[in-house]
């Protein structure tokens, strides 16, 4: 899970760490009267989404030389006209072909002084450790492996050694270093980062950072769920979260409802490899409820951009009769008419193929995943 | 150092009444491996389709001495009860819990680390000795006895290829997967050895996964291996492209396609055989054994 700027603030400043001044605002008079109680002579206004390079992203109604989702206002005026180009409109970010409606805008203080520094903490999946890296000046980076799991009084003052900071600099690293620390024990974090520090004369300051959660921890802190928003065009993400399974969107027209995750990435590649296109992936995991998988298929089927479904199962402690159980009992819409192709081996496969056979619903249940695919891809053709 | 499991290697249940673990039981105990002992929080229980039940790890260690434990919990609890295996210093621990928070698999895998024990896991559905035992929960069955070494990283794609070696007339010596979660305690290098030095496998199909850089050490394990076996590897999501995983994998410049393509590169030039469609796991391993 990602969180906005705002929120991530919000987590931030608990935690004392030094920000700037700033407000979230939902509308252009809102951004205005924010930027009048901040004061001063110049603002920043910068687009809520959650995604990375926000200051070199376009709108999608506006021209190249419009704003960009994080845009520099010299009085409350100009942040409210600002406000009023991004607020409602869609913010095309490198993470997705879509983009994402801003639905908020963060209205900061304008800050004067240099980037020096940016704090990376976050889980290495490559080390399968902690690492820790330290930006500076001219994007060089230094690397630390924390293998105890623990950021000690040592290893801070080896990291702000090779800084060579003193005094009141170093002082305030080691507390920003351990603030980083903190926040990644008790949010149980893949990832925090303070980017950028910089440096002003009230000191260091933490411009920006992100925090990234891992979904897997999220019970230990329930506080976390509260900050999960409904964002537009992010329903079929929340209902597939709500019913425990995953769900990937892909620019295609087939669905494919696929038990694990080594088996669903197969699926992808041999669809996109035979000429077809995938339009989402529903990954309903190793023992899915009936339930679940009742609800990927109907989210499927609601898509008005899926054409057909290839249903890919290989039950080891999955069991096949029960992945069947929620097929059929998502039946009224399987009878609009958009084609199913059914592969289905491992345990249990022979009654989940005679469930579907004595349904019948018109499924198309096919042996072998190659036959499958080949399968759902003809018939897909026929419908668009 | 790890070795693959026979016959008569002791195993040990932790979990042994949970859901999962009465499942494992049932599939084990037909299968007929050395199951020598379970645990439970359930102190009434002492007795569980006629094996032992103890209070504690370290209880049926010193009554029964295991040499793996296969772990059966939840994602709360999958820490502390992999933990109490691994301080028993049971050589071998298969932690099979799924969705175990990311903190919770660093603290496994150091602890593994400072007891010098082999975390597999976690997330993995365990190992099969065909023909001789069961640890985990993979559906053995299933699994024709024959000479290739099958490593993977998932569950439901090894039983795929499980299925395609058998369409050409192949079948699995020993099947282990190392878990499908982004970090694990064991990689395909550490377990290589074992299944190099083992007789009954004659050929090797590895199913890898985009996440981490197993694969690496896998073609550098390769490469330095004096006794050659055909090594045949697939990695599932050669096809995604973007920045869809990002947060999974870690590192900014960590591009599907890029990694793919490194992964690929290093194991062709250590002389293993590279798949990107999946429907010819079974034909390509098959191709390989009748060219040697």
């Amino acid at each position: 899970m990602i969180i906005k700027e705002y929120q991530v603030k919000k987590l931030f400043k608990k935690e004392g760490i030094p920000l700037l001044k700033g407000q979230v605002a939902y509308m252009p008079h809102e951004a205005e009267q924010v930027a009048e109680a901040i004061g001063g002579s110049a603002w920043v206004v910068k687009a809520q989404v959650s995604a990375d390079g926000r200051s070199s992203a376009h709108f999608a109604n506006q021209k190249e030389s419009g704003p960009t989702g994080i845009c520099w206002a010299n009085s409350p005026q100009m942040v409210a006209a600002l406000s009023e180009q991004m607020l409602g409109h869609r913010l095309m970010t490198n993470d997705t072909p879509d983009g994402h409606i801003v639905q908020r805008v963060y209205v900061e203080e304008a800050c004067f002084g240099q980037a020096e520094y940016r704090l990376s903490l976050r889980v290495n999946f490559l080390t399968q450790q902690l690492s820790l890296s330290v930006y500076t000046a001219g994007n060089i980076m230094r690397q630390y492996e924390l293998p105890e799991y623990k950021l000690t009084t040592e290893r801070i003052n080896t990291i702000v050694s090779h800084l060579r900071l003193s005094g009141k600099k170093a002082k305030e690293m080691k507390d920003l270093l351990r603030h980083l620390m903190n926040l990644f024990q008790q949010y149980q974090a893949v990832a925090v980062e303070f980017d950028p520090v910089w440096e002003t004369e009230k000191g260091l300051v933490v411009l920006d950072g992100r925090i990234i959660f891992n979904d897997d921890a999220l019970f230990r802190v329930p506080e976390l769920k509260a900050l999960r928003e409904l964002e537009a065009g992010q329903e079929r993400q929340m209902i597939a979260r709500r019913h425990q399974f995953r769900y990937t969107k892909f620019n295609g027209n087939i669905a494919c409802l696929v038990n694990g995750i080594g088996l669903s990435q197969a699926t992808v590649d041999l669809i996109h490899q035979n000429g077809g296109r995938v339009a989402c992936l529903l990954d309903v995991g190793t023992e899915p409820s009936r339930d679940a998988v009742a609800r990927a298929l109907k989210l499927a089927l609601s898509d008005p951009g899926v054409d057909g479904v290839f249903v890919n199962i290989f039950g080891g402690v999955t069991r096949c009769d029960i992945i069947v159980q929620g097929l059929l009992s998502a039946a009224g819409e399987i009878l609009a008419g958009l084609p199913i192709v059914v592969r289905m081996d491992g345990t249990n496969a022979n009654i989940g193929r005679r469930l579907l056979f004595e349904s019948r619903l018109p499924f198309t249940v096919v042996k072998g995943m190659g036959e499958g695919i080949k399968e759902i891809i003809r018939q897909v053709k026929g419908v668009s | 150092m790890f070795q693959l499991p026979t016959k008569m290697t002791p195993i040990l249940l932790q979990g042994i009444t949970t859901e999962m673990g009465a499942v494992h039981v049932e599939r084990a105990l037909a299968y007929g491996g050395n199951i020598v002992a379970g645990t439970s929080r359930d102190r009434s229980v002492k007795l569980y389709a006629d094996i032992p039940v103890f209070g504690s790890v370290k209880e049926a260690v010193r009554k029964t001495n295991p040499a793996i434990s296969v772990v059966f919990s939840t994602p709360a609890r999958a820490l502390q009860d992999t933990e109490e295996a691994i301080r028993a210093r049971i050589p071998t621990v298969i932690c099979t819990t799924e969705h175990v928070p990311l903190h919770d698999i660093l603290k496994m895998i150091n602890l593994a680390r400072k007891y010098q024990v082999t975390l597999i896991g976690p997330s993995s559905p365990g190992i099969v000795r065909v023909g001789e035992c069961l640890a985990g929960s993979i559906p053995a069955h299933l699994f024709p006895k024959g000479n290739i070494g099958l490593i993977g990283r998932s569950s439901s794609l090894i039983y795929e290829s499980v299925q395609q070696l058998a369409e050409v007339g192949l079948g699995v010596s020993t099947c282990l997967s190392l878990g499908a979660s982004p970090l694990v305690g064991t990689s395909f290098a550490s377990v290589f050895d074992s299944f190099l030095a083992d007789k009954e496998t004659r050929a090797l199909l590895v199913i890898g996964q985009l996440t981490g850089d197993f694969e690496l050490g896998l073609a550098e394990a390769y490469r330095k291996s004096h006794r050659k076996k055909p090594l045949v590897v697939y990695i599932p999501g050669q096809t995604i492209q973007g920045a869809l995983h990002i947060p999974l994998l870690g590192t900014e410049s960590a591009i599907p396609e890029k990694i793919i393509a490194e992964k690929k590169a290093a194991l062709e030039k250590a002389g293993c055989i590279w798949i990107s469609n999946a429907t010819e796991l079974g034909r390509t391993v098959y191709n390989q054994l009748k060219s040697v």
